[in-house]
């Protein structure tokens, strides 16, 4: 056999969290109101592993919201310990996109200059994706990559596969093979499993029907429709109020604040995801800044994903998860906005 | 793995007043380590409490024991230096970034177009030129200020002007009434015709605002320079200095790893400058 599978039985994820638990954090998306969250699993809570998206991505365990760099006595010097991890700690369900945006972020905070932070959180992470079975309409995951809702061989160190009554699971690294150590859980995988996971992509990438046109040709595409009028257009609409970038599993940007203490002398240095769509994120002394105008923020962030990032990181910074179209208070989806544009040109 | 973003102690040897608004910090490790740089590269100044902000060096890059920063009081950070005292201790992430063309300049004239705050960043490759005098050809420094109590290094400029084939030409925006001044006034491209700019076997280094950087490239290539034969430090906000926060970004660039420095005709390329 040429993947190393095997079978769980879906009456039994519940007891594999809980044996995991026993020596690592879990997490695992969970409805809360209306939405899917990410959150600690504790006893007694469910996991679904069938939902479209959570709010906010699985980035939030390896780039917090909020994260102490350092934490300083003003007279005294300074204490810079990245957080410390008792235990691993285990994302699972994590979708294609989601998993494939953590490689951007490998990409972001590796390179010459690595992120101690991040890489304290990432090499503590261990990553059970599952394939997406219930896209909806503002998916469009298959624009971007060709294995759409599910993973080939790499981004993962566990891949879960509804087959109907159990789940396929996969095997992407040894510290995902440990999790499988546990007695009663697992049964052999067969070739008759593997192709039912097969079939089951097949029908859920029929099920991804939002599409980005001619990708590869998207940065010359932008560049030469800078200027085109529905840009502004589509800000009229824009509240600039960062959701977008907020929800993105690529976005990743942050600034910096110092807390002081009552006392003056203590406090924390702490790095705060921050957002382009606000005004001030480009600002300079002197009260310059580049990007005051709403358009150029909103212009800049889809130009940053599609045109720019290509070059800086060697992939696109989109994985066609949908939640910047989702969570918009005003509408704004930026596969319709190159569709107008196109559509423009025809005309033209 | 190496904590980017923890400073380095350092230590305010020297405070020297430049202007109303502006000191030079002459600053050295705590450690006692010498300090290696490029001209044009800057360090993260950092205070704990206040926060940090990129500020470019602007001593010899010869001297490795100490190292300058010359820095204008705008905001809370800028501020609190401004109340630090010789002795006071700073916090130092450096350097970063990228140089002016130091090597390309060898065997070329060079003309340094500089406006207010802008010359302290082009004073290390200055220095460096007057260091390696004979490496390089004529030396043209155009320098422009709001008004006569806005320009810094003023008393340098008797001693930058002895070095052979050197010239320094001044202007200011405006004059007080009553002034005195016996160079020119108006916006530094005013000296453009002072100073008789030939391209020939010429590259241009501009540093101050960046609406002035616009005016002074594009009447350059005017004045038939081309494009390439100009480079330009672009300011931007900045919270890491490492290319990890995405404040400074601009196109496919960070302007805190690929810049501050540019050549022109990259630069103008960018959308979200004044270029
Ligand atoms: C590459 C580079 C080199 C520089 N070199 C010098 C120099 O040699 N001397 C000098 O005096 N100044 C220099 N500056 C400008 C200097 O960084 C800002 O004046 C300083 O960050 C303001 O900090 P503050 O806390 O005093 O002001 P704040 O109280 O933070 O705010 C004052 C203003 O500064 C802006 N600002 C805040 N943080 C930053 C930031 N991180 N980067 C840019 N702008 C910011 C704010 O938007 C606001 O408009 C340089 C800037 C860059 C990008
Ligand atoms: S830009 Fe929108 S669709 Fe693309 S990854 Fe970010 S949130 Fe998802
Ligand atoms: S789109 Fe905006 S917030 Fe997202 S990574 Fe780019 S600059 Fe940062
Ligand atoms: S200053 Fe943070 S990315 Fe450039």
């Amino acid at each position: 056999m040429e993947r190393e599978a095997v079978i769980l039985k879906k009456s039994k994820v519940n007891d594999w969290v809980n044996v995991m638990r026993e020596d690592h954090t879990v997490y695992g998306p969970v409805k809360y109101k209306y939405d899917y969250h990410f959150k600690e699993l504790e006893p007694g809570m469910e996991v679904t592993l069938e939902y479209t998206r959570s709010m906010i991505p699985p980035k939030k365990f390896l780039h917090p919201q909020e994260e102490n760099l350092i934490t300083y006595r003003r007279n005294d010097g300074m204490e810079t310990t990245p957080t410390k991890f008792e235990q691993k700690q285990v994302i699972l369900g994590v979708h294609p996109c989601d998993a494939r945006a953590i490689e951007v972020y490998d990409e972001i905070f590796g390179g010459d200059l690595p992120d101690v932070y991040y890489w304290n959180r990432r090499n503590n992470t261990i990553i059970i994706a599952v394939t997406c079975t219930v896209p909806d309409e503002n998916c469009f995951c298959m624009s971007l990559d060709e294995s759409g809702p599910t993973l080939e061989k790499k981004g993962y160190d566990l891949l879960l596969t509804d087959i109907g009554d159990s789940y396929l699971v996969e095997v992407g690294s040894m510290e995902g093979s440990l999790l499988l150590q546990f007695e009663g859980l697992f049964e052999k995988a067969t070739e008759e499993h593997m192709h039912a996971k097969d079939k089951s992509v097949e029908v859920t990438k029929m099920k991804v029907q939002r599409k980005i046109p001619d990708v590869p040709g998207l940065h010359d595409f932008l560049e030469h429709n800078y200027e085109n009028e529905v840009w502004a257009k589509e800000t009229k609409k824009c509240l600039s109020c960062g959701t977008c970038t907020l929800v993105c599993p690529t976005c990743f940007c942050y600034h910096v604040e110092d807390f002081n203490r009552f006392n003056l002398e203590d406090g924390n240095r702490v790095r705060i995801w921050d957002s382009c769509q606000l005004i001030d994120f480009a600002e300079v002394a002197m009260g310059e800044n580049f990007r005051k105008d709403r358009e150029a923020r909103l212009k800049w962030r889809i130009y940053h994903k599609l045109a720019y990032w290509q070059e800086q990181f060697g992939t696109l910074g989109c994985t066609g998860c949908g939640r910047c179209i989702q969570y918009c208070p005003a509408d704004i989806d930026m596969t319709e906005i190159l569709a107008e544009i196109r559509g423009d040109k025809v005309h033209a | 793995m190496r904590n980017l973003y923890v400073p380095t102690k350092a230590v305010i040897e020297k405070i020297k007043t430049q202007t109303h608004d502006t000191k030079t910090f002459t600053i050295k490790p705590a450690n006692g380590e010498k300090f290696d740089f490029e001209p044009g590269q800057f360090n993260m100044v950092s205070l704990l409490g206040y926060g940090e902000a990129p500020i470019s060096i602007s001593s010899s890059p010869d001297n490795k024991k100490t190292f300058d920063h010359t820095i204008r009081f705008v905001g809370s950070l800028t501020n609190t230096m401004e109340k630090h005292k010789e002795g006071s201790i700073v916090g130092i992430r450096g350097p970063y970034g990228s140089s002016w063309p130091v090597e390309e300049a060898k065997g070329k004239n060079v003309i340094f177009v500089a406006g207010g705050i802008g010359l302290a960043p082009l004073r290390p490759f200055i220095m460096q030129m007057f260091h390696d005098r004979d490496s390089y050809g004529k030396i043209q420094i155009l320098y422009g200020a709001r008004g006569t109590g806005e320009m810094l290094f003023t008393d340098e400029f008797n001693e930058w002007k002895k070095h052979s084939d050197t010239e320094l030409h001044l202007t200011v925006d405006k004059l007080e009434e009553g002034e005195k001044w016996d160079h020119t006034v108006g916006v530094v491209t005013v000296l453009y015709d002072v100073a008789k700019l030939d391209p020939a076997n010429t590259i241009a280094v501009i540093c101050g605002p960046e609406i002035m950087m616009r005016f002074a490239c594009r009447s350059l290539l005017k004045k038939g320079f081309y494009a390439p034969q100009i480079y330009l430090s672009l300011e931007r906000r900045m919270k890491c200095g490492v290319g990890k926060c995405g404040h400074c970004q601009l196109g496919s660039k960070f302007v805190c790893k690929d810049g501050p420095v540019f050549r022109y005709d990259e630069a103008k390329e960018f959308h979200d400058t004044l270029l």
